[in-house]
């Protein structure tokens, strides 16, 4: 006997919005985690991901005819009004920490420019927390890519969907964002030595 | 290959793509490339972790249940609609549980004491209009009046305003839109006033759904400004706007507006400064003045849930 069919999202949704009450729980409860998670990383404020989610579903219900299935996923709908939900709090709440824009220069340089020192492991508890802030200090652009790409394990081209921008825009953005990271976790790492000397080892640029 | 172009693909290395043997080679060679490569790695094998700390958190249950309540008031209003009126309308869900509104001063508390805080305000409130009523009539009755809305800057008698307070006119916890009539202040008793709310109306909103932008609203421009039309469903236009805008309903009870099945929607009068008993914000040059509120009473006589109207 075959495994029942699960319903698609876009199903769920047609059913939902002919008053299936039943639809509609089922493509939250599929959906809300990963829209929590999306808005709790990108904020890191327990109430802001909750109200995020909360509005992302109402505005679901409100407005689902601006939903077109053949411009894309209903996953990558919901995530993509998430994000603007996000963003529109990052504007009132002004609840992160971003790095400065000056430091977008400099990152350039940071990438010939080989540092030997390593980062250390990263996934004990403690340092866990010290990547988590690294994400939140991130410039909001750099961030949601991060975000999407490594910790919703997206691809370029799904990321590529939510966001509104082209591939080679999300994988720019999140090259430079991890170089970001990487520089940020070498400092808070070894706060001591952010005024040593760095020795610039040499290239090959052949 | 060289270390420029080792650099363009060390994050995706790191990620899990598959080197190619000009990579494999460059790495092999090249030291710094190497930590290069190794510090990526580090990152990616950290930001796992991070993925996998967080990867059960979710939505509290209370988001749930507040979308399952809107999405069956929304239900309710399309079937109570009129048939050339379902046509057109355009539905408008009801955010009732604002989770910032009702959190956001009382955070700090553990968990009883925030309960502590919510009943103390909910039976303040409950025996302020309890004692309005008692003093205004006297007698309960039982009579309906036939229309219970009072006109623009008249005041209903005493005893009509308190027997209009027993009658059940809005069955939807949204309540609905109010009259412009100021009902007459109790100057002597200086805490509430109160009105009874007419018959939701299918398709009229008391600025219901608004609380999100209420809180975030402002960037909702930059906000949206490279997002693809198909996606800019948070930006959505409300052609029908109404006058007043309201806060969420904030629970008095413990699923106030969950297991609020049925009651009425009380339109009272309070001092402003019983904002911040709700934790929303105060000007505190301006406390001393009136703000309406709606109030969730239940057929129990509980007052349930309570919503700031301006």
């Amino acid at each position: 006997m075959s495994a029942p069919k699960t319903p698609a999202d876009e199903d769920l949704l047609r059913l939902a919005l002919s008053g299936d009450e039943d639809a509609f729980t089922a493509l939250y409860r599929r959906r809300q985690g990963g829209l929590y998670r999306f808005a709790l990383q990108m904020s890191g404020s327990e109430s802001v991901a909750e109200d995020v989610t909360q509005e992302v579903f109402m505005v679901l219900m409100r407005d689902a005819c601006n939903f077109d299935p053949s411009r894309g996923t209903l996953s990558a709908y919901l995530y993509g009004v998430a994000r603007n939900l996000t963003l529109r709090a990052f504007h009132k709440e002004r609840a992160l920490v971003r790095l400065d824009d000056e430091d977008e220069g400099a990152e350039t340089d940071l990438n010939l420019v080989a540092q030997d020192d390593p980062l250390g492991d990263l996934t004990r508890s403690e340092t866990v927390g010290r990547v988590r802030q690294a994400v939140l200090a991130l410039p909001a652009h750099y961030r949601e890519a991060v975000v999407l790409c490594e910790l919703h394990e997206m691809s370029y081209a799904e990321a590529a969907e939510v966001l509104g921008c082209a591939v080679g825009t999300v994988r720019s953005r999140l090259h430079r964002g991890r170089a970001l990271l990487i520089d940020r976790l070498r400092s808070t790492r070894e706060p001591d030595n952010a005024a040593a000397p760095t020795l610039n080892t040499a290239r090959c640029f052949a | 290959m060289n270390c420029q172009s080792f650099d363009s693909i060390a994050a995706d290395l790191a990620r899990g793509v598959p080197a190619d043997a000009a990579a494999r080679e460059h790495a092999n060679s090249c030291a710094p490339c190497a930590a290069r490569l190794a510090n990526e790695r580090a990152l990616t094998a950290g930001l796992r972790s991070l993925a996998e700390e967080a990867r059960a958190a979710e939505a509290p249950a209370r988001v749930e249940a507040a979308l399952v309540a809107a999405f069956r008031a929304r239900e309710w209003e399309k079937a109570s609609a009129p048939a050339d009126a379902r046509a057109t309308a355009r539905p408008r869900p009801v955010n009732i549980l604002g989770a910032r509104a009702r959190a956001a001063s009382l955070g700090w508390l553990p968990r009883w004491a925030q309960g502590a805080a919510v009943a103390a305000a909910s039976a303040l409130l409950v025996f302020g209009l309890y004692g309005l009523v008692l003093k205004r009539s006297g007698v309960q009755t039982s009579d309906r009046a036939a229309d219970t809305r009072p006109s623009a800057g008249t005041t209903a008698a005493p005893a009509e305003r308190a027997s209009s307070v027993d009658e059940t006119t809005a069955r939807d916890p949204r309540g609905t839109e109010t009259t412009d009539g100021d009902p007459a202040a109790d100057e002597s008793a200086g805490v509430v006033t109160a009105s009874v709310l007419p018959t939701p109306r299918a398709g009229r909103r008391a600025g219901a759904g608004r609380s999100f932008e209420a809180r975030y609203g402002g960037a909702r421009r930059a906000a949206n400004a490279n997002v693809p039309a198909g996606r800019a469903a948070a930006d959505a236009s409300h052609p029908q706007e109404t006058a007043e805008i309201t806060t969420d309903f904030i629970p008095l009870i413990h699923g106030g507006l969950v297991s609020a099945d049925a009651g009425h929607v009380l339109r009272v009068e309070l001092p402003r400064s019983a904002l911040a008993g709700f934790g929303l914000p105060l000007n505190a040059e301006r406390a001393g003045e009136r703000v309406k509120a709606d109030v969730l009473m239940g057929d129990d006589g509980i007052a349930r849930a309570i919503r700031f109207v301006r």
